[in-house]
């Protein structure tokens, strides 16, 4: 597979802050590639150099072979970008504004199919001034998508959006996917990036902490394993912890947990103690880490932080 | 070229559908217009012509540096001018397409102007419809050029503001558009002398009140070129989207 988008060594300050700290990474074509982080983690400052908006300080990025820095219109034409913050003329219409951006690529897609599926269509003789956040919000995903591009760069697209706008902009990703198209999308939601990606790069303090797909990502991390038992009393988290898979475990009222590396060996060591103990389960519960779990293992600290 | 007609139609909406573009469109300049002609003796057609050209001058002045130069800082503020950025859209489509509205808004409210001065004070215009034309068109777009440097050396909207209110006091002031020269103290003339507006207003007076043609006013033509060359080289190098 070709690379769509290869970032070498990035590297940007803003005085004392280092925004995007020594980053490499290739994103492949047809991949949809999610970039997660807190807020401040330097995502749109990576992402905006990648579309040429900013200029790195040093490092190389090459975007379908060709550096953003130079502005080339060859480039511009096949890549679609969705700012984080951006506005609009108050002043014009939506289709103006649609017809407008159309105007500037050599080839674009059918307008109306277009606002039919941002559910911008009732809308689009409506001034901006007279749009909602999330209305300007889909407007702005719709101009990423008006050029057909071959590389779409979508910057928090569901930011300010209700459940039903989000899952009309997880729609367009995934036909995006479907039509091969290579996707790069910032989000502080881990669910988006755990149920979108291919892959999931997390980024904190200008630098990629983890990259790989959200399935491996989890995996690499802890499971838990949450049980009541029927008799506390010949019962001890101190001897359980002993035991190899088994990292940690706490009492909490009436139930155990446990950390453990390995669901399997854990739970059979696990009902091996029990039954020395002559003891049963009241209820178990196992479940794998979530993708939250690992970003507040790899970040120590929760997303909306 | 199509493009091109895109970006003017759009920047031409823009303008029209703003409440306070009819004021200084149409009303601003009459108002001058009535202002003036009452000030200065309205009897003398000569003298209305006189107050004609420097109206005219007047309001492409404040139709150039306020709605281009201001205009242009505003947006860039509000960060519209930042989705312009990644589109494959040549900077100089964008730029002609703000030049070439302002210049259709500015030769309607010139019409206008014209109109108005034949209807209510039956003056003539001597000049011909050619040499007025070119005089409009070369002092149209040397002074947008302005506007595009003011939007470009200025940082913020409220510099740009500032920068534009300052270069106007001297323009409308100075050059003859609102005072004759002739009662202003030689040092003054002597500075107007470096001011690129002295020179569109004495073209418009040389069309309009004395009937001169293009080349009793070449003079003044080849320096508002000159201006015009300079201020677009320079607005064209230090011009940003962001």
């Amino acid at each position: 597979m070709t690379e769509a988008v290869t970032i070498k060594n990035l590297s940007k300050r803003y005085g004392e802050i280092s925004a995007v700290n020594d980053v490499s990474l290739s994103i492949l074509d047809g991949e949809i590639f999610g970039i997660l982080g807190p807020n401040g983690a330097g995502k749109t400052t990576m992402i905006e150099i990648i579309e040429g908006l900013r200029e790195q300080d040093s490092g190389e990025v090459y975007v379908l072979g060709m550096d953003p820095r130079k502005g080339r219109k060859e480039l511009k034409d096949v890549v679609g970008v969705q700012l984080q913050s951006t506005s609009f003329y108050k002043k014009l219409k939506v289709s103006e504004v649609v017809k407008q951006f159309a105007a500037y690529y050599s080839h674009h897609l059918d307008v109306d199919g277009l606002l039919n599926s941002l559910s911008l269509e009732e809308k689009k003789n409506n001034m901006i001034e007279d749009l909602s956040g999330g209305q300007r919000q889909r407007l702005t995903i719709l101009l990423a998508l008006i050029n057909d591009p071959k590389v779409i760069f979508l910057d928090e697209p569901t930011r300010d959006l209700d459940p039903r706008g989000r899952r009309q902009i997880w729609k367009i990703i995934e036909k995006a996917r479907e039509d091969k198209k290579t996707l790069i999308l910032t989000t502080h939601y881990i669910e988006e990036a755990e149920k979108l990606c291919d892959r999931v790069a997390i980024m904190d303090s200008g630098r990629i902490i983890a990259l790989d797909t959200p399935v491996n990502l989890v995996a690499a991390s802890n499971a838990q394993i949450r049980f009541g038992v029927a008799s506390k009393e010949n019962f001890d988290c101190t001897e359980l912890k002993k035991l190899s898979p088994i990292i940690d475990c706490v009492k909490k009222d009436v139930e155990y947990t446990l950390w453990v590396d390995n669901v399997e060996a854990a739970i059979v060591e696990l009902v091996k103690y029990l039954q020395e103990k002559n003891n049963t389960f009241s209820y178990l519960h196992v479940s794998r880490a979530t993708l939250e779990d690992v970003f507040i293992k790899m970040t120590g600290k929760g997303i909306d932080e | 070229m199509k493009l091109l007609l895109t970006e003017t139609l759009i920047a031409l909406k823009l303008s029209l559908r703003d409440r306070q573009s009819f004021f200084w469109i149409l009303l601003f300049p009459l108002l001058l217009l009535v202002l003036f002609v009452s000030a200065f003796g309205g009897g003398n057609p000569r003298t209305v012509s006189g107050v004609l050209s420097g109206v005219i001058c007047i309001s492409i002045f404040t139709g150039t540096l306020f709605g281009i130069g201001i205009v242009i800082a505003s947006v860039r503020d509000e960060g519209i001018l930042r989705r312009y950025k990644i589109a494959p859209l040549p900077k100089w489509v964008f730029v002609f397409g703000m030049v070439m509205s302002r210049y259709i808004i500015l030769l309607f409210s010139m019409a206008v102007l014209i109109l108005a001065a034949e209807l209510f004070y039956h003056i003539e215009i001597i000049g011909g419809g050619f040499p007025l034309f070119i005089v409009f068109s070369v002092g149209t777009a040397s002074f947008s050029a302005l506007g595009f440097t003011i939007a470009s050396f200025s940082p913020t909207a409220q510099s740009a503001i500032a920068m534009a209110n300052i270069l106007l006091m001297p323009m409308i002031f100075l050059s003859g558009a609102t005072i004759p020269r002739y009662i202003l103290p030689v040092w003054i003339n002597n500075i107007a002398r470096f001011l690129p507006s002295t020179y569109l207003y004495d073209a418009f007076q040389e069309v309009i009140v004395f009937g001169g043609d293009l080349a009793s006013i070449w003079v003044d033509l080849v320096v508002l070129v000159v201006f015009l060359i300079v201020a677009a080289a320079l607005s064209i190098k230090l011009f940003r989207w962001e």
